[in-house]
């Protein structure tokens, strides 16, 4: 009966329970269960049966105990060596076993490679032959140093030209990807930002060689169609040729600008304007922003807070009036937010202007570690700091990585801003930044022809010859996009916004800029450009499979042999150059979900610049249940089933089509394959993830305590923050009831302050209180001593898992199939009903498969509970 | 050996408390301490449950014979000793005041014999007396003075008029809610160099202490008064360290 009880309360029905535990009385008595074999076993069952450790028990499970005991006893080893393998059977061990015995070979001969690798630049720095070189190049003046110099240029960019044009039969392109090849991955182990510029050199080669070669020998002109759709395919991988090459250019040299100091004397300080534009964003999110700023360590009598509302709302009035801040309003709207802040500028008087999206939280610190450069540089126009969000965008909550893999944002705030601050083309963002007033001025205020105000300011900025700053340091953060929509909606207006500052005011053409300043801004503009070449990408192959047009006229080993090569170079450069700001790959899985959207207005804006409305990117709210956002996933369903398509007829010109073409059909077949894969990444972020919390939660570690109603207190941990509520895991279980009225001492800077608040609820030693009833000196002093603290954003990558080029490489194919389960699972019913059995029935098959014991980990609980 | 005198700035900034808390918490830090009462009223010993009939003491132990007055020393834990005053009556008092005024160097030789079997020797001295008047003995140069204070006017009345000299201080029951003492807090912060990074919270687990008969650290070892006793326990460690 107690066994029934137990069977029962794990789970099973009671027709279950009740044959299990007649079953195991059986057992009781025809097996001497009571010896210690027996007991040792039934002591550890969950560990050899995993499978069965923490499920509903149903009438499967004797089978499954069965199969995984017959498993256990027949096929793994009972007792194998430590060490050994147990994950796989016996053939699998076998040919493991000569895999590593051949891979111990290799890595014989690797090893010495890679330390050797690992030396060399400080041999070579060191060596007293360079050393000597360079003196007697020195020496000889400068105008032997100069032709020495352009000698060396021209031999390497005639050596360069010979690589990039000769013709190359099969063998001899075959040796020379080898070697260059060879040489990279070689290279790949030596440290410094020489072996980087190496890198960035073989791979600039091999892809110049591989588009000369597209260009001179893969048309077919004899065809119409063939030749059209070629064209239009090798059009879209010069400009991806062209996006690379620009972006070596941008990222070659990061320049990591350290803080400059702010003088002893504070009235050598300037007067700073803080302002906070906003148009319909929701009191609550901007009263946590004008609080930070007001906490900024800067003198009271230089800093001014200004609320810039164009949505004239009376509460943001009486807000503004209630903690004493500067209120702005207007009734027109034009130019929405440059032309707010011109509305504004015309009413400020500080030195600097420092401009704070609504839903940017800046740090006390901002001011004094941005502040110096306009100090010490008097043409020193713009400094500008990193977005930094502290809740996941749409990518990461709906792919689960967020804060274990670089978002989307990092690789601009982390790479690419510090690379354009090496060429003085910092561009502004429109937010978490601080303006020279003068430099405003002399441009006029702030650029509204187009819907980037940020960047079009910049860019006039820089053309009137004012200098730019960047501080890779997170001093401010916000809440991400939070719904895939919104995010599509946001990039949908950059792109716009940067298309149109293209065509109205070209940064390669007009005066004022340097020749890399006008690379990079060409870079960030053609970046965007993006959606119509990948959306050709991902259709080229089905040019052939469908409409058995030679879109690439070689043989199909050739062409791995020249885009492979290609491809590996840039990987292993990008990987080397952005790997801790982007894992490779994932770059085109952002391009993918964004191709479709992007393509038509960024279309429009190069044809006609002055068409599109200023569009407000919605922020806050929930999802209102978890569900795939069907209207986004829309495009991306039709491109699957085009190559779902292309793929039967893959099969079909296989089975029988002429044989000479079955390589064609081979590596079209793949290449459908990995676009299908990357589609399907892309609906893997379509299919949104709930966000059960109003307001977005922190995750942070700092000490704080809780004081009890009677006077007692105790220390503990504050384990999360957001606006409205707070959660502390105490040193000490203590058992809190809900509703109790408690004391949060939080401390700043060596103070101490006190929050009433409630508890909402108690788990094990992690107490959430509701800090709901703060007075507004009380709520000022929480959020400086929560969202504002200076070192708040600096550990946040930390948790990043390291990026590996190959294994981000099966993520991204992972991710791709993961994205089409998620589709079946989310489907409408009629879709469904079809698969769902399929899914159900494979399950209910796996299930009975035998596993691997493993010890059990609290984390194992975790996961199948 | 270090040797810290606490004393309060007023009376009744709960002193002997921090005394027992400290000399526990320094225990646990694995130092050898020994905790003396200096203070006639002879309280510290309530803290290590001593019976409150029980009368010994190194002033009652030396009243016979001046060489038995450390046969008073009590264990309390391996590691922890306790040297409670003992009690005296009014006259015998007077007469332990003026042997002490004869012999003003008694403690710094008493203090000497005890040298090497102590990490940290931590006084308990009486409030309101400063140093060599009367009833408070004369101790060695090399001895790092405490001064508990209570966040309050009339501790900063006192440290404006008498000040605190070369003294550190301790701020004792602290309370955040208090915008009063906050701003204290800032103000000493500021004016004081010698005031202790650390402050020690009101915390009911220290009335609890007293009332339980034990150190704060062994009557409530959760709470944050515990916790900011062990705070200052390791400060001391660091400071008393390059100090000696």
């Amino acid at each position: 009966m107690t066994r029934y009880r137990r069977y029962r309360q794990r789970g099973a029905l009671p027709f279950t329970a009740a044959v299990l535990s007649v079953g195991t009385a059986l057992a009781w008595l025809l097996l001497r269960l009571d010896s210690p074999q027996w007991q040792r076993l039934l002591g550890n069952w969950r560990q050899y049966y995993p499978q069965l450790a923490y499920k509903r028990p149903t009438l499967g499970d004797p089978l499954r105990g069965l199969v995984q005991t017959v498993w256990l006893l027949l096929i793994r080893p009972a007792r194998p060596a430590r060490g050994a393998d147990l994950s796989r059977g016996r053939g699998v061990r076998w040919l493991r076993r000569l895999g590593s015995g051949s891979l111990a070979m290799v890595q014989r001969v690797r090893q010495p490679l890679v330390q050797l690798m690992r030396r060399l630049p400080r041999m070579i720095g060191g060596s007293h032959a360079l050393a000597q070189t360079q003196q007697r190049i020195k020496a000889s003046g400068t105008t032997g140093e100069r032709v020495f110099y352009w000698v060396l240029a021209i031999v390497g960019m005639f050596i360069a030209l010979l690589c990039v044009t000769s013709p190359f039969n099969l063998y001899a392109q075959l040796i020379f990807v080898l070697t260059l090849g060879g040489m990279a991955m070689l290279m790949r182990y030596m440290p410094g930002r020489f072996p980087t510029l190496m890198m960035i050199i073989l791979s600039i080669t091999i892809s110049c060689r591989y588009l000369w070669w597209r260009y001179t020998s893969t048309l077919h002109w004899a065809n119409d169609l063939d030749l059209i759709l070629g064209m239009i395919l090798l059009l879209a991988e010069t400009y991806s040729w062209l996006v690379l090459i620009l972006s070596f250019v941008q990222s070659v040299w990061p320049l990591r600008r350290p803080v400059k100091a702010l003088p002893e004397d504070r009235r050598l300080w300037p007067t700073v304007d803080l302002v906070i534009p906003t148009y319909n964003e929701d009191l609550s999110v901007v009263r946590t922003t004008v609080m930070a700023a007001l906490g900024l360590d800067w003198p009271r009598d230089k800093l001014t807070v200004y609320i810039l509302d164009d949505g004239a709302r009376e509460s943001f009035r009486a807000f503004a009036k209630e903690v004493g801040v500067g209120y702005i309003d207007r009734h027109d709207n034009r130019g929405a937010k440059a032309g707010n802040l011109n509305h504004a500028l015309e009413r400020l008087t500080g030195d600097l202007v420092a401009v704070f999206d609504c839903d940017h939280i800046p740090v006390r610190a901002f001011l004094q570690l941005t502040v110096g450069w306009f100090l010490q540089d008097p043409k020193m126009a713009l400094v500008q700091t990193p977005h930094h969000f502290f809740s996941a965008d749409p990518f990461e909550h709906n792919l689960g990585s967020f804060r274990r893999k670089p978002n989307e944002g990092e690789l601009f705030y982390g790479l690419i801003q510090d690379g354009n601050d090496l060429w003085n083309a910092t561009f502004f963002c429109g937010s978490c930044a601080v303006l020279r007033r003068s430099a405003l001025d002399d441009i006029g205020g702030f650029a509204t022809q187009t819907v980037t105000e940020d960047a079009h300011t910049a860019l006039r900025l820089h053309r009137a010859g004012w200098n730019s700053a960047y501080m890779r340091i997170p001093l401010a953060a916000g809440l991400a996009t939070d719904s895939l929509a919104a995010h599509v909606r946001q990039r949908i207006r950059w792109a716009r916004g940067m298309v149109q500052i293209f065509r109205l005011d070209n940064p390669l053409l007009g005066k004022g800029l340097s020749l890399f300043q006008r690379l990079c801004y060409a870079n960030a503009m053609l970046h965007f450009l993006s959606g119509l070449p990948r959306l050709i990408f991902l259709t080229a192959p089905l040019a052939f499979l469908l409409l058995h047009a030679y879109v690439i006229y070689a043989p199909a080993v050739l062409l791995l042999l020249y885009v492979l090569p290609h491809m590996v170079h840039a990987s292993l450069v990008n990987s080397r150059v952005q790997g801790p700001y982007r894992q490779t790959f994932w770059g085109e899985v952002y391009e993918s979900v964004l191709a479709w959207y992007i393509m038509r207005p960024t279309l429009v804006a190069l044809f006609s610049p002055k068409r599109g409305a200023f569009d407000v990117t919605v922020k806050g709210g929930m999802n209102q249940s978890d569900r795939l956002d069907w209207q986004i996933a829309r495009p991306y369903l039709v491109l699957a089933a085009l190559n779902l398509v292309g793929l039967g007829f893959a099969v079909w010109r296989f089975s029988y089509g002429p044989s000479n073409e079955y390589g064609t059909v081979v590596v079209s077949s793949l290449w459908v394959i990995y676009n299908l894969l990357l589609i399907g990444a892309a609906l893997a972020v379509a299919a949104e993830v709930r966000q059960v919390r109003k307001f977005q939660r922190v995750p942070v570690k700092l000490p704080a305590a809780l004081r009890l109603p009677d006077g007692h207190l105790y220390p503990g941990l504050l384990y999360d923050y957001s606006d409205g509520g707070a959660g502390i895991e105490l040193d000490t279980e203590r058992d809190l009831a809900p509703a109790t009225e408690v004391m949060l001492l939080l401390e700043r800077a060596g103070r101490e302050f006190v929050f009433p608040g409630k508890v909402m609820r108690t788990v094990e030693r992690q107490v959430g209180i509701s800090l709901a009833g703060l007075t507004l000196q009380q709520r000022i002093d929480y959020v400086q001593c929560t969202f504002a603290r200076a070192d708040n954003w600096l550990g946040w990558s930390d948790s990043h898992v390291p990026d590996r080029p190959l294994r981000s490489f099966f993520d991204v194919l992972a991710l791709g199939a993961m994205g089409y389960y998620r589709v079946i699972e989310y489907a409408p019913a009629w879709v469904r009903w079809p698969i769902q059995p399929i899914i159900s029935a494979s399950r209910w098959l796996l299930s009975y498969f035998p596993r691997m014991p493993r010890p059990l980990s609290s984390d194992s609980m975790k996961s199948t509970t | 050996m270090t040797v810290v005198a606490l004393s309060g700035i007023r009376g009744g900034t709960g002193t002997t408390s921090v005394v027992a808390a400290l000399g526990f918490a320094l225990h646990t830090l694995g130092q050898r301490v020994l905790m003396v009462d200096l203070n006639p009223r002879n309280l510290l010993r309530l803290h290590f449950n001593l019976a409150l009939e029980s009368a010994d003491g190194w002033a009652v132990a030396g009243q016979e014979d001046e060489a038995r007055w450390s046969e008073a020393l009590l264990q309390v834990l391996e590691g922890l000793h306790l040297l409670p005053y003992g009690t005296l009556a009014a006259n015998a008092l007077a007469g332990l005041e003026l042997h002490q005024r004869a012999h003003p160097d008694l403690w710094v030789q008493r203090l000497q014999t005890l040298h090497a079997h102590f990490d940290w020797i931590l006084l308990d001295l009486p409030a309101t007396l400063a140093d060599g008047q009367p009833g408070v003995p004369m101790l060695p140069d090399t001895v790092m003075r405490l001064r508990v204070l209570e966040a309050d006017a009339a501790c900063h009345a006192l440290l404006s008029t008498e000040g605190a000299g070369d003294d550190y201080l301790l701020v004792n029951r602290f309370d955040p809610i208090s915008q009063l003492q906050r701003d204290l807090l800032l103000l000493w912060g500021e004016r004081h160099s010698r005031l202790i990074p650390q402050v020690i919270h009101r915390d009911e687990a220290m009335a609890g202490a007293l009332a339980w008969k034990s150190p704060v650290g062994y009557y409530a070892p959760d709470a944050l008064a515990t916790r900011d006793v062990r705070s200052l326990a390791t400060w001391l460690l660091a400071e008393g360290g390059h100090d000696a």
